[in-house]
């Protein structure tokens, strides 16, 4: 399963050169994330199991522009003993139904014991969680 | 050789698991470029000679608390012929606490598409070239 949300540029994240800026991208990955954090973390289940994010890297491929139709998919990409990768794309809808992908971000997160200060390996809760948005890769049908 | 920022962190940098979180060091590595940007465009405005970011990547080792200030050090790492990479260090209390690196494309605003770098901003970044960050 594939966690899909809408993302609606605002003013405040462009710049002066008239176009997204890229420090609003990563936002929108973060905020993009919120649904698999909420399923990772439900209410009940606080410390002492934590997961730390080791690495983000995002490639900016397009342009984008403040009245863009955006949808950014996350999915777990990787999952390892004691850490998992999250891949998300943020996908452009442009005026003739086509789509294109315009940036891709992949997060790396470790777990960590905070009784400890160490990482450990995945528990049920998390795996179970995580191979729910598992995915091969999202869809990719750009024309 | 690098150059250095010292940024004081602030509450709005923090999130609910008690430390700073992971967006501010973005912003923060965009400050700490400031100061290679304004010896290349004086005004910040770019025109028509500037660049665009094709990539970023952060890698966090040690987690940063809001009470003390971080130096934040910069540099260029890849100097290509279009494209060139900065490395940014971020450390607490003199620990180093996470690398970040951006590759940027020269791109002129004006026929809005990647070009060779000026020379002009070349000598900028061969100003602050240093060693390639392995990590």
């Amino acid at each position: 399963m594939i966690a899909k949300m809408t993302i609606h540029p605002q003013v405040a994240d462009t710049d002066l050169f008239g176009a997204i800026d890229y420090l609003a991208v990563t936002r929108w990955f973060d905020r993009a994330r919120t649904p698999i954090y909420q399923e990772l973390f439900p209410r009940f289940q606080l410390k002492p199991h934590g997961l730390v994010v080791v690495k983000v890297t995002v490639d900016y491929l397009e342009e984008m522009r403040v009245d863009d139709r955006l949808e950014a998919r996350s999915w777990t990409s990787r999952i390892g003993n004691k850490s998992f990768d999250i891949t998300q794309e943020l996908w452009r809808t442009r005026e003739d139904g086509g789509e294109e992908k315009c940036a891709v971000s992949v997060s790396i997160f470790s777990t960590i014991n905070f009784n400890y200060h160490k990482s450990e390996p995945l528990n049920e809760h998390f795996l179970n969680v995580l191979r729910k948005y598992s995915e091969a890769r999202s869809d990719d049908n750009a024309t | 050789m690098y150059f250095t920022t010292t940024v004081t962190p602030q509450i709005a940098d923090t999130d609910m698991q008690g430390h700073i979180n992971f967006l501010a060091y973005s912003l923060w590595f965009d400050r700490a470029r400031t100061q290679l940007y304004k010896e290349i465009s004086p005004n910040l405005d770019f025109r028509p000679h500037g660049m665009v970011v094709l990539k970023t990547e952060i890698t966090f080792l040690k987690e940063v608390y809001v009470q003390y200030d971080v130096e934040l050090r910069a540099w260029v790492s890849v100097l290509g012929n279009k494209s060139f990479e900065m490395t940014q260090e971020c450390r607490q209390n003199g620990e180093l606490c996470a690398v970040g690196k951006t590759i940027f494309c020269a791109f002129n605003f004006e026929d809005h598409k990647s070009e060779p770098l000026q020379d002009s901003f070349r000598a900028v970044l061969e100003k602050y070239q240093w060693r390639e960050q392995v990590m």
